[in-house]
């Protein structure tokens, strides 16, 4: 026999044998995803579907309580606490798993909490993860909670839907987390949110994407992204723009914050004279600046992320056009730092208060202070803040349920939450149907090298019924 | 229609072709030679460039000296990749050893990731003075004049490489007749070596380049995926024409800027333009008769 004869069929057998194993894989993969959504939820889930055993019912108990984190991940340690043996739920009967889900990852001496983070891709949302722990951390250095610690187990989403999809479901099926909290994902929180909906595990944090203001579950920090843009929008008229150019990052939810800035600008009679999203990656900043200038914008609105911020600024600052530019979530010093020449007179939009500007109030203070203390040298970013809040929030409910601890007893808590003070966001309300908690922004301006604030408080709005916005009084900073 | 406007963004798309020039160079040199269609030519580009902002902007030390460290480790990447991975597989279909390159791209952009983090928050080195240069309407950065300024030269400084050095034609023997070159005395895996060593520099190059002032942002797949478009420019020359492929970034790089724009396009918001735009180039080359692509195949084949 040939040698290469043998050598060749052994290759083509192996390669049929690759394809097949990978179209079977493939088919059940996509079986197993499409079959995800017609799982039964638990049951005594305050609207969260309907009955059925829960997902995690067949486990019994809690396991002795670990950490687990993602490469990429970095900076320190989920706290790791001993479990006391306290168990969860034991039987497969319906209301016995049903018990067993509302209090999974509650044992008599700690709380298992996940979260997800984009920390791979055009994101970098380790700050974020960073700063839950961190709060966590301190929190069990106090004492913990009615004599329970908190144990955080984060995963990274890779900016990928499906990887985020992934990550949900390993932390309620697998770690079997009593609650989310701190969830900076931007590319799949849409897509994970509904699969959190029907589980009915409470998520506190969240980007704001639309999808999280539906589910009674759902407690955001930061005002719907799907609606803000009205408010915002109405900032944007008060500055004097007459023909501004719109720019949002692309993702899931993009064409509802568009439009949402349209309704806005709509309001005093402005019709922006272009409306995009904008891909991260997006290299082409000289052709889009031409194309804006050419279509005779006047002024440029902007949502993006930190990357695209410098790119843009570079290419502004080397065209020589220097418009009246608002942005949002823009104040990120370490990387301004790059672009400062280009920065001045950029009015910036921040749903939580910006630590460098407000480093005389004992909030912020407190979140430098604590996550430079279990993170040395980490960034300090606005939208990291956002998780801080939501683990400050969590905190506040978990204490004011006390140790007799279930899901919908926390669902049922943070909607009594009324103007709550956080360290580095406007107050807190929850109400029943309405977890839009914070319809207020800070707004900032760069003059001389740094941000200072254009208002010496939060502003705020309402919404109108046909998605405009309002205004109405502002809130003061810490 | 705004003439003006349209020239302005075919000078932008100039430059931004130019970008892929700088790539193309580096991927036809290694295919001229060993035959070899390197994917993990970005990935090269990418990790050398990483080297040079470890050593300038966390390490602090002259970016001279950081862009010189980032050639060497491109060299000795080619090198390593050459010697341990390709030379093995000598006489094995060339199907094999583009695997093997699209391992060393997954291994690389996993390295990058685990060494520097896998987000795209990395602040690129500050080699090329800041400064800018007006054309009727638009300007263009001091960094980006230089990027055309290196793929102008690169083009005519291989294409002369090949034609009057030894160890150019030497690589054009071994490229032609591996078996003929050796008789006659040619040490074929130093040619080979040389080869990945000089296109491993070229992707170092053209990744400190492209970096400058963050337009290709430095993180582990912007770098890598640029390539494609590389690629594309390259697949046109027939992966061994360097003026053609040269001539086919430049034109893709002024599509990409102008198509966008043009009426009844721009309304449509296509997302990924830049992307088809490159796939057309690749079709075009693969379809058409007379492409330098198909007639290098077929004189292989022959």
């Amino acid at each position: 026999m040939n040698p290469s004869n043998g050598q060749d069929r052994l290759f083509n057998r192996l390669l049929a044998g690759a394809f097949v194993l990978t179209l079977g894989f493939g088919l059940l993969i996509a079986h197993y995803y499409t079959d995800l959504g017609n799982r039964p939820v638990a049951t005594g889930m305050s609207g969260a579907g309907t009955g059925g055993q829960g997902p995690g019912s067949d486990t019994a108990g809690q396991e002795a309580a670990t950490s687990a984190e993602t490469p990429g991940t970095t900076g320190g340690q989920a706290t790791t606490t001993a479990a006391a043996g306290a168990k969860a739920g034991t039987t497969k009967t319906t209301t016995k798993a049903g018990a067993a889900a509302s209090s999974a990852g509650v044992s008599r001496g700690s709380i298992k909490v996940g979260g997800i983070f984009t920390e791979t891709g055009p994101f970098d949302a380790r700050p974020a993860d960073q700063s839950v722990r961190a709060y966590f951390q301190m929190i069990n250095a106090e004492g913990g909670v009615n004599g329970r610690t908190l144990e955080y187990i984060s995963y990274d989403d890779g900016f990928d839907p499906t990887q985020g999809q992934n990550a949900a479901r390993r932390l309620v099926e697998q770690d079997k987390v009593f609650a989310i909290v701190g969830w900076l994902a931007p590319n799949s929180e849409p897509a994970a949110s509904e699969y959190f909906a029907k589980i009915g595990i409470p998520v506190i944090g969240g980007l704001a994407v639309p999808q999280e203001f539906g589910p009674r579950n759902f407690f955001a920090t930061m005002a719907n992204l799907g609606k803000a843009g009205a408010g915002v929008a109405r900032f944007l008229c008060e500055g004097g723009v007459k023909k501004p150019a719109i720019g949002v990052v692309n993702l899931p939810f993009s064409t509802q914050m568009i439009a949402s800035v349209k309704k806005g600008l709509a309001q005093c009679g402005i019709t922006p004279v272009t409306a995009d999203a904008i891909d991260s990656t997006e290299a082409g900043w000289d052709a889009k600046i031409l194309d804006w200038r050419r279509k005779g914008a006047d002024s440029i609105g902007v949502a993006l992320d930190p990357m695209s911020y410098v790119r843009l600024f570079q290419a502004l600052a080397k065209q020589g056009w220097h418009p009246p530019t608002w942005t949002v979530g823009a104040a990120d010093t370490e990387r301004n730092a790059y672009v400062k020449g280009a920065l001045e007179g950029v009015i910036n939009v921040e749903s939580q208060l910006v630590p460098a500007v407000h480093m005389n109030l004992p909030g912020p203070r407190r979140y430098v202070e604590t996550l430079h203390k279990y993170y040395p040298g980490v960034t300090i970013a606005s939208d990291a803040e956002i998780s801080w809040t939501a683990a400050q929030v969590f905190v506040e409910a978990l204490r004011r349920v006390g140790p007799d601890l279930t899901r919908e007893k926390l669902i049922d808590t943070l909607e009594t939450f009324r103007e709550f003070k956080t360290d580095v966001s406007a107050p807190i309300t929850y109400l029943p149907g309405d977890h839009d908690a914070v319809r207020c922004i800070e707004l900032l301006q760069w003059k001389n090298g740094g941000w200072t604030d254009v208002y010496p408080d939060f502003q705020c709005w309402d919404y109108t019924p046909d998605g405009g916005a309002v205004k109405r009084p502002s809130k003061p900073f810490g | 229609m705004d003439l003006g406007f349209y020239l302005s963004l075919s000078i932008v798309g100039v430059v931004n072709g130019a970008m892929y020039a700088l790539g193309a160079m580096g991927i036809v040199l290694i295919y001229k030679t060993t035959r070899v269609l390197n994917f993990a030519f970005g990935a090269i580009g990418m990790i050398s460039t990483f080297v040079a902002y470890q050593i300038a902007n966390l390490w602090h030390i002259n970016v001279v000296v950081a862009t010189l460290g980032a050639v060497v480790s491109g060299a000795l990447l080619g090198l390593a990749i050459e010697r341990f991975t390709i030379r093995p597989l000598e006489g094995k279909p060339p199907l094999v050893k583009v695997v093997v390159t699209l391992g060393w791209l997954l291994i690389l952009t996993s390295l990058v990731g685990i060494v520097w983090g896998a987000s795209a928050y990395h602040l690129p080195i500050k080699l090329v003075p800041e400064g800018t240069v007006r054309f009727p309407g638009v300007a263009i950065d001091y960094a980006e004049l230089i990027d055309l300024v290196v793929a102008v030269m690169l083009t005519v400084g291989l294409a002369v490489f090949f034609k009057a050095t030894r160890l150019g034609i030497a690589m054009r023997a071994v490229a032609d007749d591996v078996a003929t070159a050796r008789i006659l005395g040619i040490r074929v895996n130093r040619v080979n070596a040389a080869a990945w060593a000089m296109g491993s520099v070229l992707a170092a190059i053209a990744g400190v380049l492209l970096s400058q002032k963050g337009k290709v942002p430095l993180d582990t797949y912007s770098l890598t995926l640029i390539v494609i478009f590389s690629f594309a420019a390259a697949l046109y020359g027939g992966l061994v024409n360097l003026p053609k492929a040269f001539g086919a970034a430049i034109v893709l790089g002024v599509l990409q800027a102008v198509t966008p724009s043009l009426p009844g396009i721009k309304d449509l918001h296509i997302m990924g333009l830049p992307d088809l735009l490159a796939l057309g180039v690749i079709l075009f080359a693969l379809l058409m008769p007379r492409s330098a692509l198909v007639q290098a195949v077929a004189k292989e084949g022959a």
